[in-house]
């Protein structure tokens, strides 16, 4: 089996599976090892796969809902269609309800990996997916790019899609700063918005299991944000400036509330600010020094007190994002 | 009101204001609570400034009781409360302590240190404009990880790695921000002071973040001289270069060489030592090679003449050709730190 059919396969194994995945512990650990195998299997056909895999997790004692699902696999790339087209709609629904979409004719390009571009340990079918938007010409992005890794494409990692575009249409596809993986606000503080804005689309983005979805797309965030000894660079730096741009959101997020009629309104503002934010003509250097400087609010009460007030000055009209990004 | 007092009344006063100014109305008990001061503290406040709050008329009662008065800050002079709380703050000096911040969550800190770390290695003067954002991320991202590295020992904190990283990121700051200056003095005085930091804060780093932080010491035009070094007997050349270089005793220093060591260095003198050469021409200089005198240690051939350059690296030495002294000086410091330091070539 190459690896295009490999893809082909295990995404349409990987959605039969996604409403069955967690009830199923023993034929996780049975599929992946099927995963694995890719590289020698000897297949003809995609149905001949369902097959030998149907075959193997009844030998292997695996759950009957799973093995019935392999009878009735169907094509993976329509599904993926589907929520590329939502997720592009409500992105850019977002954009131009707070700033402007700077997006247009946006496709989606599938590559394939042989090995997970993540340094984590995965679970069982987890790490198999990952996104980015390539160097732009003529400064408007023309694609998005979904890397499917074939081993790694579990149910888990199908469903971690939903959240892999929302971050690339949220946080980049619009985004006015040169791209810069160690940019915490554009790589942190919009993820954050992107992962709220996941949250609020999945029903209509992923409607095959939206809780899955959403469980699988707070997994990778985390996993995304998370440190550790296992890191070299460049994950070590780029998962740093995820975290700083987290925390930095948060703060402000926080601070944005209390003037607020209710939590509702508190996201919209913020939904609002971000976006507007996102949109300015900045070089990724005052990102990093506009988070940096919000992170040491939390040690400095006076700059605390600036910025609160550039924020309710932002809220009253008063102020332009821009004023936001140079308060000091 | 004695010194201690009058602090009190001012940390009171500093945590009122700010808690007032991040809400849109409050009560004197709300914004006791949210500030973490006596209710009595906001009601002096509240006295003390009368033209920065109005109140709010109130609803018309629906239980027993007069309902407690609402407040707010004037909208025309929150920018006045902004300036009033930084005067305050900065009037408490190093005693900032006294405002009782809740320290950074521990993810929040390590995020914040790389981030510092990445930042100053990414400023180059050769930009200075984004170099200075860089250096802004990189002095509150250390703030932010709630680290003051001008404190005295490192036993104030729990981390004492995490003092050692930030210090001697710290450290690089300071460098970078000198270079950017052009202050000759300066960016001496600040590599000087960054280069132990940096070497003690190694064991606390992985190479991937180490290594672009001593490279940034390291390339900054300094003309401080590390490390020991073994030059030639007389050796007016060097010394006319480096007056802070002096004689010291060492053992098995080679016949007609001597061991010198620049005052200026905080680094403790250790090997590995290099050798400095200073020939007037290529046969002086296949003379010098021809003796073996280095041994295993790194050589430093330094001469106007280009010609000399291949001889040199025939025989596996650094060359640094002679400009001006200027930046003479500054590329022999560079060569011997480098090698100090284990980077190797350039």
């Amino acid at each position: 089996m190459d690896l295009e059919q490999a893809a082909r396969v295990h995404a349409g194994l990987a959605h039969a599976l996604i409403g069955l995945w967690r009830a199923c512990p023993v034929s996780q650990q049975v599929l992946q090892s099927e995963l694995d195998l890719w590289s020698d299997r000897l297949v003809i056909s995609d149905d001949e796969f369902f097959v030998q895999v149907a075959d193997r997790l009844t030998l292997m004692g695996g759950e009957q809902a799973v093995i019935d699902a392999l009878r009735v696999v169907q094509p993976a790339q329509p599904y993926l269609n589907a929520m590329f087209v939502a997720v592009v709609a409500r992105a850019r629904a977002v954009y131009e309800a707070h700033a402007d979409w700077a997006a247009d004719e946006l496709q989606l390009r599938v590559a394939l990996g042989r090995n997970s571009p993540y340094p984590d340990e995965p679970g069982f079918g987890e790490l198999g997916a990952a996104a980015c938007i390539p160097p732009r010409v003529d400064l408007r992005p023309s694609e998005v790019t979904l890397t499917l890794v074939p081993p790694r494409l579990g149910p888990p990692s199908w469903a971690s899609v939903p959240y892999l575009l929302c971050h690339e249409l949220v946080c980049h596809a619009s985004q006015a700063a040169d791209a810069d993986s160690t940019d915490p606000f554009t790589e942190g503080w919009m993820d954050m918005v992107a992962l709220e804005l996941h949250d609020r689309w999945i029903d209509d983005v992923f409607p095959w299991d939206p809780a899955f979805a959403k469980e699988a797309g707070h997994r990778l965030s985390d996993v995304v944000r998370r440190g550790g000894p296992h890191l070299r660079e460049p994950h070590m730096t780029t998962r740093g400036s995820r975290g700083t741009g987290w925390a930095a959101a948060g703060w402000v997020l926080g601070k944005i509330r209390p003037f607020a009629l209710d939590s509702e309104g508190a996201w919209m503002d913020f939904e609002c600010l971000s976006v507007q934010l996102n949109r300015l003509h900045v070089v990724p250097a005052l990102h990093k020094s506009f988070v940096a400087k919000v992170n040491a609010c939390q040690g400095d009460l006076a700059l605390a007190t600036r910025l609160t007030v550039v924020l309710r000055h932002w809220l009253a009209g008063e102020a332009t994002p821009a004023e936001v990004f140079s308060f000091k | 009101m004695n010194a201690s007092l009058e602090r009190i009344a001012g940390v009171e006063t500093i945590k009122t204001l700010a808690a007032a100014v991040g809400v849109p109305s409050f009560t004197v008990a709300s914004l006791a609570e949210s500030s973490a001061v006596a209710p009595r503290a906001v009601d002096t406040v509240l006295r003390r400034y009368p033209a920065m709050f109005e109140t709010l008329t109130p609803a018309a009662p629906t239980g027993v009781g007069r309902p407690p008065t609402r407040w707010r800050l004037r909208a025309e002079r929150i920018d006045d409360v902004a300036a009033r709380v930084g005067e305050l703050q900065s009037a408490l000096g190093g005693e900032r302590g006294l405002l009782e911040l809740k320290p950074p969550e521990p993810d929040l800190t390590e995020a914040s240190l790389l981030m510092a770390a990445d930042a100053v290695a990414s400023a180059s003067p050769n930009d200075p404009d984004v170099a200075s954002l860089l250096l802004s991320a990189a002095r509150d991202s250390l703030v932010a990880a709630g680290v003051d590295p001008d404190s005295s020992t490192p036993a104030e904190f729990d981390n004492v790695d995490l003092w050692h990283r930030a210090r001697a990121i710290a450290s690089v700051i300071d460098v970078v921000d000198a270079c950017m200056e052009g202050d000759q003095e300066r960016i001496d005085d600040a590599q000087a002071r960054s280069l132990p930091m940096v070497v003690e804060a190694a064991a606390n780093m992985p190479a991937d973040q180490w290594l672009p932080l001593v490279r940034r010491v390291i390339e900054a035009p300094g003309t401080v001289i590390a490390a020991p070094v073994l030059v030639g007997v007389p050796h007016e050349s060097l010394t006319a270069l480096f007056p802070t270089l002096t004689v010291q005793e060492h053992d098995q220093v080679p016949e007609g060489y001597s061991y010198l060591c620049d005052s200026r260095s905080m680094l403790p003198a250790s090997d590995p030592v290099t050798c400095l050469l200073f020939p007037h021409d290529e046969p002086e200089l296949e003379g010098l090679f021809s003796r073996n005198i280095r041994g295993p240690m790194s050589c430093v051939v330094v001469s106007d003449q280009p010609a000399i350059l291949g001889s040199a690296l025939e025989h596996g030495a650094h060359f640094v050709l002679h400009r001006s002294d200027t930046t003479t000086r500054a590329s022999i410091a560079k060569v011997v730190n480098r090698l100090a330091m284990g980077l190797g070539q350039d």
